[in-house]
C-alpha cells in the first residue's frame, strides 16, 4: 500500500440506506451475502425503481460508510452506510420533499482532512485498516479525526468477483497529531 | 463443506482471540480486545471470525460467560447476583434476559438441573476449527417418510457410548437381509429426554422396517413422523463427541431451522461400525 495523497473536503452529504449491528453474522466471507451486500443490495434495488427521484444525486459512484458506535468496542457492532453523494446546493432547508426520497436517511459528514489510500487487487480485501495504521498513521503526524471511513466506488471497481481487477479508493478523516 | 478455507495464519489468530476470550471471561473484555490480540482491526477481526468460528465475536464471548455461569449455577452457596456480576453482565436482570435466552429457562430454574449440555457452548479449540473447515463436512438438507424403528432399546449416560450389544444382539435376531431379500437398513436413534444429562438418554439399535413386516415379540417399535432433516457427515478423524458438538453448539444456533424433536439418527450401511458418521437431526425451519 502506498502513502495516502492528503485532501480537503467540503461538508459530504449523502443518502442512502445503514445497518447497524455485526453485519458478517449471517455469513462472514467476502461476498454478498452478508448485510453489507444486502445493504448494497437495497440501494441498487432503489436506484433501479426509482431513480426519478435521485436527480439531485451524483450518480457514477457511491460510498461504502463504516462508523463505529460508543459500544462498536465493547460488541464488535458498527454501522454501515451506502449511499450516492447529494450534489444540489441546500437551501436554507437543506431537504425538501422532491430532493431526497422519503425512503433514504442523509448522512452529513463534517468537512475535513481526508487521507486517501489507493487499494489495488487483493489489497481491497485484505485488513487495510490495519495497514493503515501500521504502516502509516503511527509515524504520519496524523490522528483519525472521526472514527468512520468510507470507500468509495466508481468505474474501477469491477464487482467482488472480479477483485483482482479492481481499484478503490479509501477515505480516512485526519487531523494533525498535535491539533487540540 | 468449505469452498474457501480460511488459511493457517488466519486459524492461528483467530485462536489467540479464543485464549483471550478463555482468560476473560470474568473480566471486562471487549471485542476490540479480542480483535487486538488477532492482530486485525475490529472490522476485518468481525469478518474472520464469523467465518472462523461461525459466530460473531461478541455472540461467542457472551455465550461463553453464560455456559460457565451455568456450571456455577449448580453450586447452591453463590447467589445469582454475585454469578452475574463475576461474568460481567451488569444486573440480575440482564443476566437473567441473557440465560432465559440462551437456554429456555431462567437462571433459578438451571439450578434445579444441570443445563442441557447440547445448549451450552465448550470453548472451541483447534481441533473445532479443523472439523468446521473440513472438506469431508457435509451438511444436507432431507425429506424423509415416515419411518417405523424396530429393536432393542436401552438406557445409556453419554451419547458417544456405542450401543453394540444391542446392535450385535438385534442383528442375531433379524439378520443381515430382509424376507424379501433386501439389505437390513439398521440405524441407531438417540432419544433425548429434557433431564437427560442427570439421567441419561434412551438408546435403540434398531432396523427401519416396512409396516408390512410381522412384528416380533422380543423387540420394540418406535414410528418417527415424516420430515425434514438435515445429514452431517464427517470424514473418520473426527470423533462423534465433536461432531455432536459442532451440531449442536456451533451449526444449529446459528442455522435458519431448529430442532424438530429431540431424537437423532445414526444411520449404518450394514456394517457394525462405520468409518464415517453420519448423524440425523431432525429439524424445522424458524
Amino acid at each position: 500500500m502506498n502513502n495516502p495523497t492528503i485532501v480537503k473536503l467540503d461538508r459530504l452529504i449523502l443518502g442512502g440506506f445503514c445497518f447497524f449491528g455485526d453485519p458478517f453474522r449471517s455469513s462472514a466471507g467476502w461476498t454478498e451475502e452478508n448485510e453489507i451486500g444486502r445493504t448494497w443490495q437495497r440501494l441498487m434495488n432503489f436506484i433501479k425503481a426509482r431513480r426519478e427521484t435521485l436527480s439531485h444525486f451524483r450518480m457514477d459512484a457511491s460510498y461504502e460508510l463504516h462508523l463505529l458506535h460508543p459500544e462498536s468496542e465493547q460488541t464488535g457492532e458498527y454501522e454501515i452506510f451506502v449511499g450516492l453523494e447529494y450534489l444540489s446546493t441546500p437551501a436554507e432547508h437543506p431537504f425538501s420533499d422532491d430532493e431526497v426520497p422519503f425512503e433514504m436517511c442523509a448522512k452529513i459528514l463534517p468537512a475535513s482532512t481526508y487521507a486517501v489510500f489507493h487499494l489495488e487487487g487483493a489489497e481491497i480485501s485484505g485488513d487495510w485498516h490495519t495497514l493503515i495504521y501500521k504502516n502509516w498513521m503511527d509515524s504520519s503526524g496524523y490522528i483519525e479525526a472521526y472514527p468512520f471511513s468510507f470507500q468509495l466506488y466508481d468505474e474501477q471497481f469491477k464487482g467482488l468477483d472480479q477483485i483482482e481487477d479492481s481499484v478503490l479508493d479509501v477515505y480516512m478523516p485526519v487531523k494533525p497529531a498535535d491539533e487540540n | 463443506m468449505s469452498s474457501n478455507p480460511p488459511g493457517s495464519e488466519s486459524i492461528k489468530a483467530i485462536l489467540q482471540a479464543l485464549k483471550v476470550v478463555e482468560d476473560g471471561l470474568q473480566k471486562p473484555l471487549r471485542v476490540l480486545d479480542m480483535a487486538d490480540a488477532a492482530g486485525y482491526s475490529l472490522y476485518h477481526f468481525s469478518r474472520l471470525f464469523n467465518r472462523v468460528v461461525h459466530h460473531s465475536p461478541y455472540d461467542y464471548l457472551i455465550r461463553r460467560r453464560l455456559s460457565e455461569s451455568a456450571n456455577d449455577l449448580q453450586d447452591p452457596a453463590q447467589k445469582i447476583i454475585d454469578i452475574a456480576l463475576r461474568y460481567q453482565f451488569s444486573s440480575h436482570e440482564s443476566f437473567s434476559r441473557a440465560f432465559k435466552r440462551m437456554f429456555g429457562k431462567a437462571p433459578s430454574l438451571g439450578r434445579d438441573s444441570s443445563t442441557d449440555p447440547h445448549k451450552l457452548l465448550d470453548p472451541v479449540r483447534e481441533d473445532m476449527l479443523v472439523l468446521i473447515h473440513s472438506d469431508l463436512l457435509c451438511i444436507q438438507a432431507r425429506t424423509l417418510p415416515r419411518l417405523k424403528l424396530v429393536g432393542l432399546v436401552d438406557q445409556s449416560p453419554d451419547p458417544d457410548q456405542h450401543p453394540s450389544v444391542i446392535m450385535r444382539q438385534l442383528k442375531q435376531i433379524l439378520g443381515n437381509k430382509k424376507a424379501g431379500g433386501e439389505l437390513q437398513q439398521y440405524c441407531i436413534l438417540r432419544m433425548y429426554p429434557s433431564d437427560w444429562q442427570s439421567h441419561g438418554l434412551q438408546v435403540m439399535a434398531a432396523a427401519i422396517q416396512d409396516d408390512s413386516t410381522a412384528h416380533h415379540p422380543a423387540l420394540t417399535e418406535k414410528i418417527l413422523p415424516p420430515g425434514d432433516w438435515a445429514a452431517i457427515t464427517a470424514g473418520s478423524s473426527s470423533t462423534d463427541s465433536l461432531l455432536r458438538r459442532f451440531i449442536y453448539q456451533i451449526w444449529l444456533p446459528g442455522a435458519d431451522v431448529q430442532l424438530r424433536l429431540p431424537f437423532e439418527l445414526e444411520m449404518y450401511n450394514g456394517a457394525l461400525s462405520s468409518s464415517t458418521t453420519e448423524l440425523l437431526i431432525p429439524v424445522s425451519t424458524s
